[in-house]
């Protein structure tokens, strides 16, 4: 009985309405209950469509919500969403974002296609000499943790990273200008999709 | 989307708001670019091809239509809460449709026995309309609909929702609580398998007969009605909602106090107190897909007045149903599949004892499934099955219907198929092709309405011209 009418009370008390917190908890809400519809409650977004944010570069997250908010980043999902995502975002407020997601525990690596993982370690460790590819690994690191402004690309959305590269390519995507001149303007789609796999898995 | 911490003043708001008036609930148009001023969304972003929400575009709508991000005209209290938040620029939007239509064979002209009514009916609009959609106030948002119909040549309410929502942590899950005033049963809901948006079935020439039997959760309710319902999602899967509508009938005028009221015999079909519904779904969401199962009902107790007192003898509806959802949005492709059952049972004791039915009670059944393919959202096809079946009463479905619109078999039985090919060239510009196919039309396949028509001269071509800006 007893343990019946606590679990009752702290039923009863979970059904908190919000209440006023600190700033860390706003930055908490806004992630969870806004961005969090499409990137997921903690950034680990379910679909591939939107880019998981766990544990992510908080510089790098910096950059691309400013780029947003100047439309110097234009790629067709920015257009459609980022753009007005970040439209009214403050300075402090972008801050807080990266330094939430970059608190947040990245998501595991999904394995894909055995034959693509190999492949694309390979170009990822020691890049396409022959198609002026550079190693993709000297820049985002041998975890593909990243760095800095460089992002993580460990665990993150094959297909997302696949898009990014084809628009880095086609640049469609500019805000990064190293990615198209060093990295995308040379890779073929499978040498994309290949390297993608790669980095999913870790 | 902040804390709102001025609890009683959400309740007092409820509790004091009557939804609004509607007349016309006509071909849904939730797809609005109000939306896409607001929240500076392109259409994308909440749906597949309007008017199909994705997973995203279903919780902007649970979240109350308020998340924005423009400049707004804003003030707090002393108290430090949020006293009003407009936005600067209204969202306001607008839709036209345009429309050509034939029919396998043309109707009869009502007027010359041996006449014919024009067929390559064009209309110019078929439809326009004016929203708001979106913000009205801290967590409170609204998706208000004004139409113009070619057939009644006026104005009118059509589609209103108007809804508060905020959050919860319900057993250590985030769960939004809302309520929502509406003007048509399922017009709330934020799947595409219930009656009020129900994708591909959603679009219908204004210019062909459609059959005759419908159920009454299946829009019938539509403008007549007020509903106040809570809703809760819980854990961003499961949907409950329950509540209750009564009669708010636009166009009546109460002869004696010369008023919008009260209702009185000169009525028809009036509910008598409340007429319940409920609603519960629940949705997986994986990569790219998302799946969702669902029931829904209502029930009615309606007087049928039409000259006699809103006292008495009632007829009852009671409509349970069940739905499915199923889409895959890829970059490319995009797939969907909805499907619905409705069960109606009909006691009709008032109409039974007047004689206008043949039986005290009757059943009604309604399946419809459908599926819609679009590629790079630019160009698109759907099929849908559709059927009605239900029970035989002469003193409902009969000849007395005239030509096109009566059954010599007494019987609301129909069933077919509409095939669609869509083209966008923008997102917010869609050209329809559809052709609909009836196999039994009004109970009947070949001249079913007693007067030569078979179900195969209503086959409709139905071309549409449908823009939002």
């Amino acid at each position: 009985m007893k343990s019946a009418s606590l679990t009752i009370a702290a039923a009863l008390l979970s059904i908190a309405f919000c209440t006023p917190g600190s700033a860390a908890d706003k930055t908490a809400e806004l992630a969870s209950r806004t961005c969090g519809l499409c990137h997921g409650a903690k950034g680990d977004s379910t679909s591939s469509a939107f880019p998981r944010l766990a544990g992510q570069q908080p510089a790098y997250v910096e950059a691309q919500l400013k780029a947003f908010r100047a439309q110097t980043r234009g790629d067709p999902a920015a257009q459609a969403y980022m753009w007005a995502m970040a439209s009214r975002l403050d300075d402090q407020t972008i801050a807080d974002l990266a330094g939430f997601y970059a608190a947040q525990k990245p998501a595991a690596g999904v394995p894909g296609d055995a034959t693509l993982t190999t492949e694309g370690k390979s170009i990822y460790e020691k890049g396409i000499a022959e198609q002026k590819v550079l190693a993709c690994g000297s820049c985002h690191g041998p975890a593909a943790e990243g760095k800095d402004a460089i992002p993580r690309l460990a665990g993150q959305h094959a297909p997302y990273l696949v898009k990014q590269l084809v628009y880095f390519k086609s640049l469609l995507r500019a805000n990064a200008p190293i990615m198209h001149a060093a990295v995308g303007e040379n890779m073929t789609l499978r040498q994309m999709e290949a390297v993608a796999a790669y980095v999913a898995s870790k | 989307m902040l804390c709102n911490q001025r609890m009683r003043a959400w309740f007092a708001l409820v509790a004091g708001f009557v939804a609004v008036s509607a007349l016309l609930v006509s071909s849904d148009a939730s797809a609005v670019p109000s939306f896409g001023r607001q929240t500076g969304f392109a259409c994308e972003a909440c749906h597949t091809a309007f008017p199909e929400l994705t997973p995203f575009g279903r919780r902007f709508k649970l979240n109350g239509y308020v998340l924005d991000n423009m400049q707004q005209v804003k003030t707090i209290t002393a108290q430090n809460e949020e006293a009003l938040l407009l936005n600067y620029i209204p969202p306001l939007s607008l839709m036209f449709q345009a429309s050509y239509t034939r029919t396998k064979a043309a109707l009869p002209d009502v007027t010359l026995p041996d006449g014919l009514a024009q067929n390559n009916q064009v209309l110019f609009p078929q439809q326009a309309s004016l929203f708001y959609a979106g913000r009205i106030a801290p967590n409170f948002g609204g998706f208000i609909q004004i139409t113009y119909d070619s057939a009644s040549g006026s104005f009118g309410f059509d589609n209103t929702d108007l809804r508060y929502a905020n959050h919860m942590s319900l057993a250590g899950k985030d769960t939004i609580f809302g309520v929502t005033a509406n003007n048509n049963p399922t017009v709330q809901d934020v799947w595409n398998s219930t009656p009020a948006w129900q994708t591909p079935f959603d679009q219908r020439t204004s210019a062909a007969p459609v059959p005759a039997a419908s159920a009454l959760v299946d829009g019938s309710l539509g403008g007549d009605v007020a509903g106040l319902s809570a809703y809760l999602w819980f854990n961003d899967a499961f949907y409950v909602e329950l509540g209750a509508y009564r009669s708010a009938k636009q166009g009546f005028q109460n002869p004696q106090t010369q008023n919008a009221g009260p209702l009185n015999s000169t009525a028809s079909n009036v509910i008598d107190g409340v007429a319940p519904y409920w609603r519960l779904a629940y949705e997986w969401d994986w990569n790219r897909n998302a799946l969702s199962l669902g029931t829904y009902g209502l029930e009615a107790r309606l007087l049928p007045g039409n000259g006699i007192a809103l006292a008495g003898s009632i007829n009852r509806f009671t409509d349970t149903a069940l739905d499915a959802q199923y889409q895959y949005l890829g970059d490319d492709h995009l797939f969907s599949v909805q499907t619905t059952w409705i069960h109606e049972k009909q006691r009709l004791d008032a109409s039974f004892a007047a004689g206008a039915a043949a039986n005290p009670s009757d059943t009604l059944n309604t399946f419809r499934l459908g599926g819609s393919y679009y590629y790079r959202r630019r160009y698109g096809a759907a099929l849908g099955y559709f059927t009605t079946t239900g029970s035989t009463d002469a003193g409902l479905y009969n000849a007395g219907g005239g030509p096109v619109t009566g059954s010599v078999n007494n019987s609301p039985d129909s069933r077919g198929w509409v095939a669609e090919l869509d083209y966008l060239p923008w997102q917010n510009v869609k050209f329809a092709l559809q052709y609909t196919i009836y196999n039994k039309f009004n109970g009947g396949t070949s001249n079913y309405d007693g007067f030569g028509r078979n179900a195969s001269d209503n086959n409709t071509v139905y071309l549409l011209a449908w823009i939002n800006f």
